[in-house]
């Protein structure tokens, strides 16, 4: 559990460091990682380390202890990819730089792109207020990022080669060390520069787990503004992580495994979609009888594939619009809430509770009613209009809730003492009785006895 | 759902309250292009939250140096009460490789409200034609606009009721990673920016002149998308699949050019 947390606090540190960083310096990112993201379902995380060697900018302070620079000679790289097969899009710092990556991937073969974020989103906006006008730059003055091709050799099952070629627009950070008045304290001020640079390289990496793997990486770089030749040299650890579930099928495996599992030990129809493959083996799943949306109590929650409601502690409740009841098989077919499954449940497992109540709407339209009044109220400055604006929203929420939807389509209002008054077994099958199954559902043992 | 509806109407709320509301513009094209791809099968409504801002250069001196410009926002909820999509699609519940029609196209209306006295409406279409789409929209908008004071607040004493339409033409693309119902996606046009304000007095400065600038801008913009496709709407006890996007988008900022946008909007596919 604490992991857990160390975790999602190292995450949230991560994506606020990424979205409060405002550098737009970039250089070509590690290859490897790029290339080994390809189809894979998880998220590639990669770590990489570079040292930069060769003609890096550096001058020595001039006579009054000004104006001192010097290129930064190293940076980390934090970058995550996801594939989606042949394409792969990846989002990360380099150093305190927020850049985007994507492009084509492939296990021999790959092309992609990255930017930095603000050179895309914020700067172009934001020099809108600068009144630069003789001295007007261009879109691509706060522009890095470029362009890179990459050749893969699998060398055996745990090696592989890989050669780059790049053209990019490169940012170095060069920090100018200024005296803090007369004192011997330099005060280091780092400021971005862009330059053009071509050039490529090699890399090679090893799989050190299934699902991590290190890789060395050489890279050349000729600076064409500028006439230097730099090096690169990047150590890149990247292992898979689990995807936050963003993607809506993500998220829609994780919502539906614990279902599946549950599934597995229990009889279930699909309403209206016995398709025609099906037909044969499950008649027509359309005997049960319609009745208004209705509390059950169950012993436990790996009994429904409905929403599980818990008034209380040890209470579990499911709600269900259609029910049937079989003599034969001494069992209850009830329907999902919300999809269209119906599941089978033990009459020994099942107590009736009684209607449901939709969730009251008022709590939303008083809600709309204040934050429209105020609203009205700030741009009006007028008490009349704002409370007219405010009553006009209630009412229309109000409306919305009430003619929109059906009250059995509203949450149902869930009480504290929900479920707590349990019948006996004549007065259950009795009422049950009055809902008695046809076809299939009549003749299915529940799983559990067969 | 509810709980979403409630969040996104205080942060609606919340952000119309600090600003004001004076741009008409049409809305942003990449949800429908989601809706006409049939991407996130059976989804029919559609709903967005979004906020604009576009600022004007009003006037110059004679160096040409800006000395006045104008802020507008627009903060709306825009809806899709009707709409049509070709071709027709059979199975709603969803597959595990469907990708979407390859020339798959559709047609919105969509109606739209902005805080305080806005609304419109604007016809859509849009047509996939593989991995890229073109779309056109037009939007007519009705509002009933306010002049602001030399502070640049509002003066509920001077206002006019315009009509004003303005169009959006352009086209995008979208990568989707089906293993994980997550697109991403790039769009970009032309559009036309209406920035409105009554004038309170014929002296002063332009902004208290009032003004009206109706002005063409090129644009681009990035989606992130998630959706579902999956056949498991009986495992999760959904209804059906849904689709979302977030999109920002700004002006592509030259600077001949006397105005300038961005947008971020949240778009919902139910």
């Amino acid at each position: 559990m604490l992991k857990k947390y160390l975790f999602l606090l190292l995450w949230v540190l991560f994506a606020s460091w990424w979205l409060t960083s405002c550098s737009a310096i970039t250089r070509p990112p590690a290859a490897a990682s790029y290339m080994d993201s390809y189809n894979n379902d998880k998220v590639t995380m990669s770590i990489a380390a570079s040292y930069y060697a060769g003609d890096l900018v550096r001058y020595n302070a001039d006579d009054y202890g000004a104006g001192a620079t010097a290129e930064w000679w190293g940076d980390v790289h934090l970058t995550r990819y996801i594939s989606g097969g042949y394409f792969t899009f990846g989002w990360g710092l380099q150093f305190y730089t927020p850049f985007l990556q994507s492009g084509f991937v492939s296990p021999y073969f790959g092309l992609t792109g990255w930017a930095n974020l603000w050179s895309l989103t914020v700067l172009p906006i934001s020099k809108f207020n600068e009144n630069n006008n003789g001295n007007e730059q261009s879109f691509l003055d706060h522009y890095s990022g470029g362009g890179m091709i990459i050749e893969q050799i699998p060398l055996n099952d745990t090696w592989k080669l890989g050669f780059t070629q790049h053209i990019s627009r490169n940012g170095r950070e060069n920090t100018t060390y200024n005296k803090f008045f007369n004192s011997d304290l330099n005060i280091p001020s780092p400021h971005p520069v862009f330059y053009t640079e071509v050039g490529g390289g090699f890399y090679v990496s090893k799989q050190i787990k299934e699902d991590s793997k290190i890789s060395f990486e050489f890279r050349y770089g000729r600076n064409l503004d500028e006439k230097r030749n730099r090096f690169a040299f990047t150590f890149d650890f990247c292992f898979s992580v689990t995807p936050i579930p963003y993607g809506g099928n993500d998220i829609m495996r994780k919502y539906a495994e614990k279902n599946i599992e549950k599934m597995k030990r229990m009889n279930t129809l699909p309403k209206d979609s016995i398709s025609k493959a099906q037909s044969n083996s499950l008649a027509r799943a359309d005997t049960l009888h319609a009745i208004k949306r209705q509390w059950f109590r169950l012993p436990d929650s790996s009994q429904t594939l409905s929403n599980i409601y818990t008034p209380q502690k040890n209470v579990v409740a499911v709600t269900s619009r259609e029910i049937c009841y079989s003599e034969e098989t001494q069992s209850v077919w009830l329907k999902q809430d919300v999809g269209n499954l119906y599941y089978q449940v033990s009459e020994d497992s099942i107590d009736y509770c009684g209607p449901t109540e939709p969730k009251s709407i008022a709590v939303v339209s008083v809600l709309e009613g204040g934050l429209f009044t105020l609203i009205g109220y700030q741009l009006t400055s007028n008490p009349g209009a704002s409370l007219a604006l405010g009553t006009a929203a209630a009412i229309a929420s109000w409306g919305l809730f009430h003619f929109g939807f059906e009250p059995d389509e509203l949450q149902p209002k869930v009480y504290p003492n929900l479920c707590s008054e349990k019948h006996s077994k004549e007065d259950l099958i009795k009422r049950l009785k009055q809902y008695p199954c046809n076809g299939k559902m009549k003749e299915l043992r529940m799983k559990n006895e067969e | 759902m509810r709980k979403f509806l409630i969040i996104f109407t205080i942060l609606f709320a919340v952000a119309t309250s600090s600003g004001s509301d004076d741009l008409a513009i049409a809305p942003n094209f990449a949800p429908h292009a989601l809706g006409a791809k049939q991407i996130a099968p059976g989804t029919s409504h559609k709903f967005t939250f979004s906020l604009t801002q576009s600022k004007g250069k009003l006037s110059k001196n004679e160096y040409g140096e800006v000395i006045d410009s104008a802020n507008t926002y627009d903060y709306r909820f825009n809806f899709t009460p009707f709409h049509i999509n070709w071709p027709k699609l059979e199975n709603t519940q969803g597959a595990e490789n469907w990708s979407g029609h390859t020339f798959g196209g559709g047609f919105f209306l969509d109606l739209h409200y902005s805080v305080l006295l806005k609304m419109g409406i604007t016809p859509t279409v849009v047509q996939w034609l593989g991995p890229v789409y073109l779309s056109a929209a037009y939007d007519l908008t009705f509002g009933h606009y306010f002049g602001t004071n030399e502070k640049k607040e509002f003066e509920t004493k001077h206002s006019e009721s315009k009509f004003t339409g303005a169009f959006n033409l352009g086209g995008g693309a979208i990568a989707f990673m089906n293993n994980h119902g997550i697109g991403f996606g790039a769009h970009g046009g032309i559009r036309q920016i209406h920035l409105i304000n009554t004038g309170i007095s014929k002296e002063h400065s332009p902004i208290a002149k009032g003004f009206h600038v109706n002005d063409k801008i090129f644009y681009y913009g990035l989606d992130i998308i998630s959706y579902s496709n999956l056949p498991l709407l009986n495992e999760t006890n959904s209804k059906s699949h849904f689709g979302m996007v977030n999109s920002f988008e700004m002006g592509v900022h030259s600077f001949n050019t006397p105005i300038v946008y961005w947008n971020i909007s949240l778009s919902f596919l139910l």
